[in-house]
């Protein structure tokens, strides 16, 4: 397999764009990532979107966005897995390049949520679940996670507290990102009194509707060496991929997400890297809770203790392990199909020495953590900066 | 989403007669299905009737169809025969709803669809 590169990446700003297309919105991302990366053309394109049908009774996304990019007949293939489809984009793209068929392959995500009602987005969010056996009953998302959240909450002693730093941290980050949806803090308390979803999240526990795409280039390593010198080589050092039940009841313990501990075990194993080697992370806090599972799934912290972690700033940018520096899925917003691949821009932007006000020092591995549903499905990427 | 019958009719072994199925090894799926892990073989099950909420949550807004119910509990229950459902959680005082609490399964009206008002229906859970 060939070392693969990330050269370039767009997206726009996300939030409720009525001034956007399903079409536009993927577009407008692609465009601005080739002209990112200074590429004349591409040879192929993925495209993660969870549910085109549903959100904007369109399908064939493949012939959709090559056309409207302006490419056709260049391949594409629009890949799902509910809000894990940006993450595995991304790695069916980094399979394309790593293998020796393509050179310059265009990973994109996106998802148009607002054109339809708030119940309508329900209902097609909840088709990541079980729809006949927790759907049918009465769950929604918030739900699912709220389940979780409670077992976790009964088990390890995490507390409502904990959940809610997470939120207040992902906001002062995503404060500090001009594309966020949200770009604005919030207080413990705000959080804490915010409306009751579902018992015990609340409304700034969960990530928002947001509409939006993202889109990265991908070359192998030689090309980005010889061709596309303008920035720091940063490379995929690892990728893994790994599925759980589909129905949050079959699995043996609510507290532990499974898929995440696989593919990332799976990404470590290939980068030849362990969680300490880890200078941070984008995780998919689709709800508060969420973040403290992965941050343990992804052996960051010791079982029961992400909760904690996020309390005492361990997780902030000034902390030890720096979670979400864009402001997550909570203030970024969360266009499902496309945030896996924010989350890889916001890796290469901080490997690049590019990410702003919110810029670490110095990071050279960093790892992106994209998950579908309540956990059925989950893709871990680390990349790292050479030289 | 409007479920058109076939679809409703699949599900009623299930829905109305709580049809599982357990297979060599003792592991109970539910609902029953045509291949199982490690090509194992498996008998019908009929699911227990009473269990233990292992996790639950108060939901304040429920999908469409079910928002005129809310605010309503939901619960993960482990049934005594180790099989584990989604379900509602109703007749209890939703300030008493907690983890470990014994509950039994009802038939129950679920929703009803459309301009038509299809009643459809299935199981939800009841303190014991």
């Amino acid at each position: 397999m060939r070392d693969v590169a990330v050269i370039g990446v767009g997206l726009q700003k996300w939030g409720e764009r009525w001034d956007r297309s399903l079409r536009d919105l993927f577009a407008e991302a692609a465009h601005n990532a080739i002209n990112d990366a200074g590429v004349d053309h591409i040879d192929s394109m993925y495209i993660g979107c969870m549910s085109g049908g549903l959100f904007t009774a369109q399908e064939h996304l493949a012939s959709l966005m090559a056309d409207y990019l302006g490419v056709t007949p260049c391949a594409a293939t629009r890949v799902e897995s509910a809000c894990a489809s940006g993450g595995l984009a991304m790695r069916m793209g980094w399979m394309e390049v790593a293998s020796g068929l393509s050179d310059i392959v265009l990973v994109g995500g996106v998802e148009k949520m607002t054109d339809v009602t708030g119940d309508e987005a329900t209902f097609a969010l909840a088709t990541a679940a079980d729809t006949e056996y927790e759907g049918y009953q009465g769950v929604t998302f918030p739900a699912l996670y709220a389940m979780m959240a409670r077992a976790h909450m009964e088990k390890y002693g995490t507390t409502i507290e904990q959940l809610s730093h997470v939120s207040v941290k992902n906001h002062a980050n995503g404060a500090l990102n001009p594309d966020a949806q949200y770009p604005f803090t919030v207080t413990l308390e705000t959080v804490m009194n915010s409306t009751m979803v579902s018992d015990p999240l609340r409304l700034l526990h969960c990530s928002p509707i947001t509409d939006g795409g993202a889109a990265v280039i991908l070359v192998p390593a030689e090309l980005a060496k010889s061709k596309f010198k303008k920035r720091p080589l940063v490379t995929v050092a690892g990728s893994g991929h790994a599925t759980d039940t589909i129905a949050l009841h079959s699995r043996e313990d609510f507290t532990w997400l499974k898929a995440t501990e696989i593919a990332v075990k799976k990404a470590y194993a290939m980068a030849g890297v362990g969680p300490k080697d880890i200078d941070f992370a984008e995780v998919h806090d689709c709800f508060s809770i969420a973040e403290i599972m992965v941050t343990e799934a992804l052996g960051f912290f010791d079982k029961g203790k992400g909760g904690p972690a996020a309390e005492n700033g361990l997780t902030a940018r000034t902390g030890s392990k720096p979670i979400n520096t864009s402001g997550g899925l909570k203030s970024k917003g969360h266009p499902v199909g496309a945030t896996g691949v924010a989350q890889i821009i916001e890796i290469a932007r901080q490997l690049w020495g590019e990410a702003g006000k919110r810029q670490l020092k110095d990071p050279r591995r960093g790892l992106a953590q994209n998950m579908g549903g309540s956990g059925g499905s989950t893709l871990v990427h680390i990349l790292e900066r050479k030289g | 989403m409007k479920i058109r019958s076939p679809r409703y009719a699949r599900e009623i072994p299930q829905r109305y007669r709580y049809e599982a199925a357990k297979t060599a090894s003792g592991k109970i799926f539910f609902p029953p299905r045509l291949v199982y892990p490690g090509g194992e073989t498996a008998k019908p099950h009929m699911l227990a009737q009473t269990g233990k909420v292992l996790t639950w949550t108060i939901l304040t807004t429920g999908p469409a169809e079910y928002a005129d119910l809310a605010p309503y509990a939901m619960a993960i229950v482990e049934l005594d025969d180790g099989a584990r459902i989604t379900a509602m959680l109703v007749d209890v005082d939703l300030a008493n709803v907690k983890t470990g609490m014994r509950v039994r399964i009802e038939f129950r009206k679920i929703r009803s669809e459309g301009h038509e008002g299809l009643l459809c229906y299935g199981y939800k859970v009841v303190p014991e």
